[in-house]
């Protein structure tokens, strides 16, 4: 940051921030991060004070730079699905999903019932994964350390049901082009009904921990505000965005996988303040059970990947009697598949926002390019404007009411 | 709900009326709109640098698209233009924006891609942070990845990259730098020849 | 430690457990290693599921992950350790008191992992030296927890003679 120009803020472009006067004549400037506690992952901030109060924060990222998408671009399309995950560590299914239905987008391929409502399962048990996350690690920052060890119980069932699709707890890589890995195993419904039936008890406990408690209230409520207008122009997206009031959910509003046949409700708040946040997500994981539920209930027997040997590999039983299954096989564990030229986005809705994913092909085995548009590399840009004015203390319950994963932002 | 889902089949989300973003865009551009194209996937429209910050406005002002999604780019060497720089827009209906569910028939979400082509020689191209606050870490992502450089963006240095980092590694004559990976043949080459910290 | 009788009266039995200096340290240093907080990506999701209740560190005395290196004895690298954060990870090895330890948690930490490219370090033992690498990407909060407890019998094991000359670490405490 050798070109900082320490004692001017950095002006925030096109926009009136409307805050207490702070004067600003000697700034301290303290440096927070990369390694720090509260910082959600290696993300340094540069806090320009004024005593107690923040004249602005600017954000340092790259600590995390992993080079994902350059790596894409030497790897099969099959190869992708175990890179994408690891971006937002913390939603890998959503990843997983975004990758697969722009493959899928650009070979133009038809994915059976069975697996579409799987993912919808693996989805919403994954938005209730990331949301327990946000719980436990909110209020372990605000200094509740209780809630941490009630959420990660819940969270320990749920990675328990992704071991038993993909074989990893965090990194299932489940979702393949043309539908799934392999069939969904025989507990797996009657696993995720025992859970469905537990969770609902489980967020009314952490409710009862932190909704009503008066310094939860004190900690969260009014602080970290950000309103609709200001969200839609730093292109907030997710429960921030409908904490401010603005009812966008990328299932309802540009559906896939079928979510426009589901009922289910969109929580908004209207303060746009932290404690709107948590009252989103909290709403969000009692909805997420409730769609898992109807999913759960349409669940039948049937093919769980495409029939089309171009993106599907044929089961192991074909390769001993058939020539073209061995060809096909072949191919596919060589080359991969080969969408025709062309470019697709497709934007899921993340537990952190619109995830989006936009991969361009060029006709052959690998990727020409895929770019991952990450909710919380963008909702980062937003943090500046909403603590300005601020207590240091709001900074941190600024940052962790954003959720974000350093992962998804540096990539 | 007693209908069973649709087949998965990528996002099943409606993208009309893009046909009428299209016409207004053709009308505004005239001869910069270089392609437009309303599907299948999100429609999209190829623009020449020079009209890109007034699309953007007009985007913005005229045809509700309030959200930008995302601004990057695509390199396409050797070919010329090498770079296509693309944006992604997101209109939401007005219902979104007052909190109240949008009605089940229409739209409640138009989607539309903005693409740029530029020259591999000096890539400029106008920044759109005056129109869309949230473009500033995008661009700086592209200038950190490609090179683009951003004509009026306030702040434009690396993001991700360390700062004195020299080259732009998403373009297409940037190795990825691939480590040889040590097997029991070639271990003690490989060990050899990258540092090990003793203490 | 004690025995387990009633103090008896007779004099053969004070209640003192003899042993060497140096297994004494090695039980003590063991049974409370101060992990400090460095968790980078993926891994350090896997580490908090170690600390909570399934898993549990702190029945091996690691609850406390201290925040500042400086009070801590343990660094877990759970994560992968890009370009630009090596200085920063050298930075708080060094800062770090002796006797330190470090373990290298993950793929990526061990040797780059799946991210075989320019802009991460091929394994952190490039910049700092590793006790124990624990591969899994990530590694389940068993796996962890077996390598800290392999850990664990390697610190009790630790000869404490030449102390001096082994942990006078170059440049040590001038970061």
């Amino acid at each position: 940051m050798a070109d900082l120009d320490l004692l001017r803020p950095p002006p925030l472009p096109g926009r009136d921030v409307d805050r207490p006067a702070v004067a600003d004549d000697e700034p301290m400037v303290i440096n927070i991060g990369p390694q720090h506690p509260s910082t959600h992952g290696v993300l340094r901030l540069v806090t320009r004070m004024d005593g107690e109060r923040i004249v602005s924060v600017t954000p340092d990222i790259g600590y995390l730079h992993t080079g994902i998408e350059k790596t894409f671009e030497s790897k099969t399309y099959l190869m992708g699905t175990t890179l994408a995950p690891r971006m937002s560590y913390l939603s890998p299914v959503h990843n997983n999903l975004a990758y697969v239905l722009a493959v899928e987008q650009l070979l133009g391929v038809e994915v059976p019932a069975r697996a579409t409502l799987a993912r919808v399962i693996l989805a919403e048990l994954d938005r209730v994964a990331s949301h327990l996350v946000f719980l436990g690690i909110h209020a372990l920052d605000l200094g509740a350390t209780s809630p941490m060890l009630y959420a990660f119980r819940e969270r320990e069932s749920i990675l328990d049901l992704m071991e038993m699709t993909g074989g990893s707890r965090m990194f299932p890589t489940f979702i393949r082009p043309g539908g799934l890995a392999r069939d969904l195993p025989p507990s797996f419904a009657g696993a995720v009904d025992e859970l469905l039936l537990r969770l609902p008890q489980a967020i009314d406990e952490y409710e009862r921990l932190l909704t009503h408690n008066p310094l939860w209230k004190d900690r969260t409520v009014g602080v970290a505000a950000i309103d609709a207008a200001d969200a839609l122009a730093m292109g907030v997206t997710g429960p921030t965005l409908r904490a401010a009031g603005v009812a966008f959910d990328v299932r309802k509003a540009v559906p896939y996988c079928g979510y426009q046949t589901y009922d289910f409700d969109v929580p908004i708040a209207r303060d746009g303040d932290a404690y709107g946040r948590y009252v989103v997500r909290v709403g969000e994981m009692r909805q997420a059970v409730r769609i898992a539920r109807q999913a759960l209930e349409r669940l039948e027997p049937g093919p769980f990947i495409t029939a089309d040997r171009k993106v599907a590999p044929p089961p192991k039983a074909e390769l001993a009697t058939s020539m073209e299954a061995v060809i096909h096989h072949f191919k596919l564990w060589t080359e991969g598949v080969t969408p025709p030229p062309g470019e697709a986005y497709v934007g899921v809705e993340a537990p952190r926002g619109e995830l989006g994913m936009y991969v361009v092909s060029n006709g052959s085995g690998r990727p020409w390019r895929v770019h991952m548009r990450s909710p919380s590399f963008v909702n980062l840009q937003a943090l500046d404007g909403m603590v300005r004015g601020a207590l240091l203390a709001d900074l941190v319950t600024g940052l962790a009411s954003l959720d974000p994963v350093l992962g998804e932002v540096d990539r | 709900m007693a209908q069973p889902p649709a087949a998965g089949r990528g996002p099943d989300g409606p993208a009309a009326p893009a046909w009428e973003d299209l016409e207004a865009a053709t009308r505004l551009l005239g001869d910069d709109l270089l392609a437009s194209c309303a599907g299948p996937g999100e429609p999209t429209l190829v623009v020449s640098a020079v009209r890109l910050a007034e699309l953007a406005r007009f985007l913005r002002d005229q045809r509700g698209f309030q959200l930008l999604r995302s601004v990057t780019a695509v390199d396409y060497y050797p070919a010329e233009p090498r770079f296509q720089l693309v944006a992604h827009f997101t209109a939401l209906a007005p219902a979104l924006l007052h909190g109240l569910p949008a009605s089940p028939d229409g739209p409640s979400a138009r989607l539309l891609r903005v693409k740029v082509p530029l020259p591999g020689a000096q890539p400029v191209v106008d920044s759109l942070v005056d129109v869309y606050p949230t473009a500033d870490w995008h661009e700086r992502e592209v200038y950190d990845m490609f090179g683009i450089e951003f004509a009026g963006h306030p702040d434009l240095r690396r993001i991700l990259l360390p700062d004195g980092y020299h080259g732009h590694p998403l373009r297409k004559d940037h190795p990825l730098r691939y480590e040889e990976v040590a097997f029991s043949h070639n271990r003690e080459r490989v060990h050899g020849s990258k540092p090990r910290a003793e203490r | 430690m004690s025995p387990s009788a009633a103090p008896r009266q007779k004099s053969a039995d004070p209640g003192v457990v003899t042993t060497t200096l140096a297994q004494a340290v090695g039980w003590a240093r063991s049974r409370s290693v101060w992990p400090a907080l460095f968790g980078l990506a993926c891994c350090a999701i896997e580490m908090m599921h170690t600390q909570t209740a399934r898993v549990d560190m702190s029945r091996f005395g690691m609850e406390l992950m201290r925040a500042s290196p400086r009070q801590s004895d343990l660094l877990i690298v759970a994560g992968r350790l890009s370009v630009k954060m090596a200085p920063v990870i050298r930075r708080i090895y060094d800062q770090m008191p002796e006797p330190k330890w470090v373990i290298s948690m993950g793929d990526c930490a061990s040797c780059g992992g799946v991210f075989n490219n320019y802009a991460l370090v091929q394994g952190v033992d490039e910049v700092l030296p590793v006790d124990v690498y624990v591969p899994g990407c990530p590694p389940r909060p068993e796996a962890l927890m077996h390598g800290i407890l392999m850990l664990h019998d390697r610190i009790r094991a630790e000869r404490l003679a030449g102390w001096r000359d082994r942990d006078a670490a170059p440049g040590g405490e001038q970061a």
